[in-house]
């Protein structure tokens, strides 16, 4: 252990003197604190705040990635390169010993690195949060506090039985027409029932049952966020929809009343005494306006319950960890390809995967479904694509920042998820896979 | 009992295409007994490194065994009892002499106290002390060098490998490097040498092997390799033992304490014609081959003069010099090392060999004043000539 130890400290040393890092921090440095106090949004101080948020978290993120790969590839291979190895492999100590202590000391300079900067990134949040003028608007407990959301439970079992049952009785009845494939069917079938569902008539009222609230809320001053969406039939330009809606039973309800625009994401608090004994808040929304033609909220997003959960610091702590756990995924990255590949190959092969995980979102949107397709290309680069994404994480969905910038709570679950399946499943197959490469790899001659 | 022993080592070096680049070893069969400094040679390019890195675990053998302290190469508890210094010395630019030598020393899981203690005597050993502040991009070659002297000897080693430990060493250096090795040879240690100052070699080393194109040409004592038995030490027509028994009765009678003794070559000569054989059998070499004396493109007529000594007298000697073999034996140099850091510093790994008490019967003149005095002998003569 000693000698893991040593090499890792080594890396300091060598931090200490390397000029791309040094210039990395100080250009970091000065972004960081200066950028945000100027950027422009829609004038509130709220939602400049959730935009230094997103930028802070993006900026340091990036800068992380990047130092993760460089250093890696860079400390690794110059050694080789240059012979400094020689003097250590000499020594008692275990080519996986050596890839450990590298990794070891990387992720332990990318940690000094982001309490540094996340310290700065959360004073300059908390300094503009002192910036309130009294005529904003704003309110910036909403900030400070972030919510968990409870959505309505969605009866999938239910629907799926039923898209079942209307695609027999279609396929009886003759009525599937060939211009779709099997799954454009299914899927037609199961979006058509949803909207079913979900839409509400002109004079009809809707109910929905949002669940499992914890149960000390309820005497709590708190307030309840409802958040929703919805779409009409009728909107035009400038359409206003009146909606109402109905929270809680008896003497506890709670009525609001507003004009939105339909398409739009919209809020309003409601007392937490909504809530019942059962920690269930019923909700009913009442359709009154008779302008509107049919009203449909998106199943996905139409409709959630925000409650208040945790502070601020905590969340934004949490997202930081979610960052750190993907810089370390890319810290074993660089060390992978270091032990094959030269210094230049293996940045480029870092930064590839990057692109790749911070795309992931996108490049799955677009390939989504090419799997039905006959075309053996077409299939075979999907198939490709898909192996790729077993390796590279989805840098969106893990690390997360809009969660953050929207004052959600950030879920331990994620947390729990992302160190088993980044550091442990990924890292420890790639950190395997490289020393396993690296034993093998004959130090004394230079490479190919 | 030997402490490093391949059989049949070979090593090809192959470009990406697996077609032979170079073949470096040939064949290789060497041991290396516990206790004795190993000295192999060999012209540039003749596969001394090559021996080296495979020993230590760098290279991977193309066929043939190895063993190195009765264990593969590659085993990494044995590296405990290895100390290397490598041609050149790879160190880190970015450390300065103490943390490179601290960190070198944490490698072998050495209590930091200890680590701190023999950094500052192997400092001071090798006279860096004052610079150890300062980062090794800033160190001459020479320092440079005894830094990774210090480095191959902080874990204390039993076998230590030296690929031509004095390059870059000013004389000085050069002396202490020669008297450090005795010493460690005097607490027990096993050295491999590679060296290409012969007169080194053969003042220091117990064995030798010539290698020339990845093959050992020869392999033995170095009194052995260049004891002449065929010649007798005193120039005389050929004396019977009789006579001889009664030279030394004579001697012995005068109390004039003498050995006779047969005379021997310079290590430099029978090198050189160890080669000079190995490329009339034009044995395949990849590395340095023949090499003409002086580059076509700056040898110049006028400076023909200056090539050759003026004066003829001195002419005739240095041809002397070079054709006959200097007679006198060469009395193995006693490592007079009195630095006390050093002996401290290292133990003895087996036992401490005794050292003999000088007791040469006849008290050589070192052979460097005889240089001095006959030049200056002959800078009289010249003289007087005029
Ligand atoms: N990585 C390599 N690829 C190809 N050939 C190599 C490689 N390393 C060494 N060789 C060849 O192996 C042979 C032996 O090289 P080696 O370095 O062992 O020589 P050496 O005896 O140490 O020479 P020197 O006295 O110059 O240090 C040389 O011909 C060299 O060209
Ligand atoms: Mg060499």
């Amino acid at each position: 252990m000693s000698n893991i130890l040593a090499i890792a400290y080594k890396l300091f040393q060598e931090a200490r003197q390397s000029h791309t890092l040094v210039f990395f921090t100080v250009l970091m440095l000065l972004l960081l604190p200066f950028f945000p106090i100027n950027l422009k949004s829609d004038d509130t101080l709220k939602s400049q705040i959730q935009l230094a948020i997103t930028y802070s978290l993006i900026l340091i993120s990036m800068m992380l990635y990047l130092v993760s790969i460089f250093f890696s590839t860079y400390s690794f291979t110059q050694e080789l390169k240059s012979k400094q190895y020689y003097l250590v492999d000499v020594k008692p100590v275990g080519r996986w010993q050596f890839f450990y202590g590298k990794f070891l000391g990387i992720a332990l300079f990318n940690a000094i690195m982001l309490i540094i900067l996340s310290m700065i990134g959360y004073c300059m949040i908390a300094y503009l949060g002192n910036q309130k003028q009294p005529d904003d608007p704003s309110n910036l407990e909403e900030i400070w506090i972030s919510y968990r959301s409870i959505s309505p439970e969605v009866p999938y079992t239910r629907i799926n039985a039923l898209v079942l049952e209307e695609y027999q009785k279609m396929k009886q009845e003759n009525r599937l027409s060939s211009e779709y494939t099997e799954d454009e069917h299914w899927d037609r079938i199961r979006k058509k029932l949803e909207v079913k569902l979900q839409h509400i008539a002109p004079s009809f009222s809707k109910v929905w049952q949002f669940k499992a609230f914890p149960l000390e809320l309820r005497d709590s001053s708190n307030k309840l966020r409802l958040r929703y969406r919805l779409f009409s039939t009728e909107s035009g330009l400038g359409f206003l929809c009146k909606v109402r809606w109905e929270i809680g039973r008896g003497n506890s309800q709670y009525i609001w009343e507003d004009r939105i625009k339909p398409g739009e994401f919209h809020e309003f608090n409601v007392p937490c005494s909504v809530i019942n004994v059962d920690g269930i808040a019923e909700v009913r929304f009442v359709h009154t306006d008779p302008n509107a033609g049919l009203i449909y909220f998106p199943l996905s997003d139409g409709l959630e319950i925000l409650y208040p959960a945790e502070p601020f610091w905590l969340n934004y702590v949490k997202a930081l960890l979610l960052i750190y756990l993907l810089s370390c995924f890319l810290i074993a990255i660089g060390l992978f390809a270091s032990t094959f590949l030269s210094f230049a190959v293996s940045l480029f092969f870092g930064f590839f995967i990057l692109l790749l995980g911070v795309s992931a979102s996108f490049v799955e949107e677009i390939t989504a479904g090419s799997f039905s397709q006959q075309n053996i290309w077409k299939w075979l680069s999907s198939i490709s694509l898909q192996f790729i994404f077993i390796f590279v994480p989805n840098f969106d969905a893990y690390s997360q920042n809009e969660i953050l910038a929207s004052a959600r709570v950030v879920e331990w679950r994620v947390i729990w998820d992302s160190i088993w399946n980044i550091l442990f499943i990924r890292g420890g197959i790639l950190s395997g896979l490289g020393c396993l490469i690296f034993q093998r790899r004959e130090i004394g001659k230079p490479m190919l | 009992m030997e402490i490093i022993e391949t059989i049949g080592l070979t090593k090809e070096f192959r470009d990406f295409w697996g077609r032979v680049k170079a073949r470096a070893l040939d064949n290789l069969n060497l041991k290396v007994n516990r206790g004795e400094i190993f000295g192999l040679l060999g012209p540039n390019g003749s596969g001394k490194t090559t021996t080296i890195k495979l020993l230590l675990g760098l290279l991977f053998p193309t066929a043939g065994k190895i063993k190195v302290l009765g264990k593969s190469p590659r085993h990494v508890e044995n590296k405990k009892y290895i100390g290397f210094l490598p041609e050149e010395t790879y160190l880190y630019p970015y450390q300065t002499a103490e943390e490179a030598l601290l960190f070198y020393g944490r490698l072998f899981g050495l209590k930091h106290t200890i680590c701190k203690k023999r950094v500052q005597d192997l400092l001071e050993m090798v006279g860096l002390t004052k610079a150890q502040k300062r980062p090794l991009k800033e160190y001459s070659k020479g320092m440079a060098r005894r830094i990774g002297i210090a480095q191959a000897l902080i874990n204390d080693p039993d076998l230590i490998f030296l690929d031509e430990p004095t390059t870059g060493l000013d004389p000085i250096g050069t002396k202490e490097i020669k008297d450090l090795i005795l010493h460690l040879k005097n607490c027990g240690k096993t050295i491999v040498l590679c060296s290409h100052l012969l007169a080194d070699v053969e003042d220091i080393c117990d064995r030798i092997a010539i290698v020339y194109g990845g093959k050992i040409r020869c392999e033995g004592t170095v009194a052995g390799l260049l004891t002449a038995p065929q010649r007798t030490q005193i120039v005389v027509d050929n004396l019977s033992d009789a006579t001889i028994q009664e030279i030394t009765q004579w001697l012995q009678s005068r109390q004039i304490p003498a050995s006779i003794e047969k005379p021997r070559e310079r290590l430099e000569t029978y090198f050189l014609r160890v080669i000079q054989e190995a490329r009339l059998q034009d044995t395949p070499t990849s590395g340095a081959e023949a090499g003409k004396i002086v580059a076509d493109f700056f040898k110049q007529p006028n400076l023909g003069s200056l090539s050759e000594p003026s004066n003829p007298v001195l002419q005739e000697l240095l041809e002397q010099k070079l054709t006959h073999p200097s007679p006198e034996p060469i009395a193995q140099p006693l490592p007079t090392t009195t630095n006390t850091v050093l002996q401290q510093l290292v133990q003895p790994a087996i036992e401490k060999a005794s050292i003999p008490e000088s007791s040469t019967s006849i008290a050589n003149p070192s052979q460097e004043n005889i240089q001095q005095e006959v030049l200056n002998e002959l800078l009289a003569k010249g003289k007087g000539k005029k």
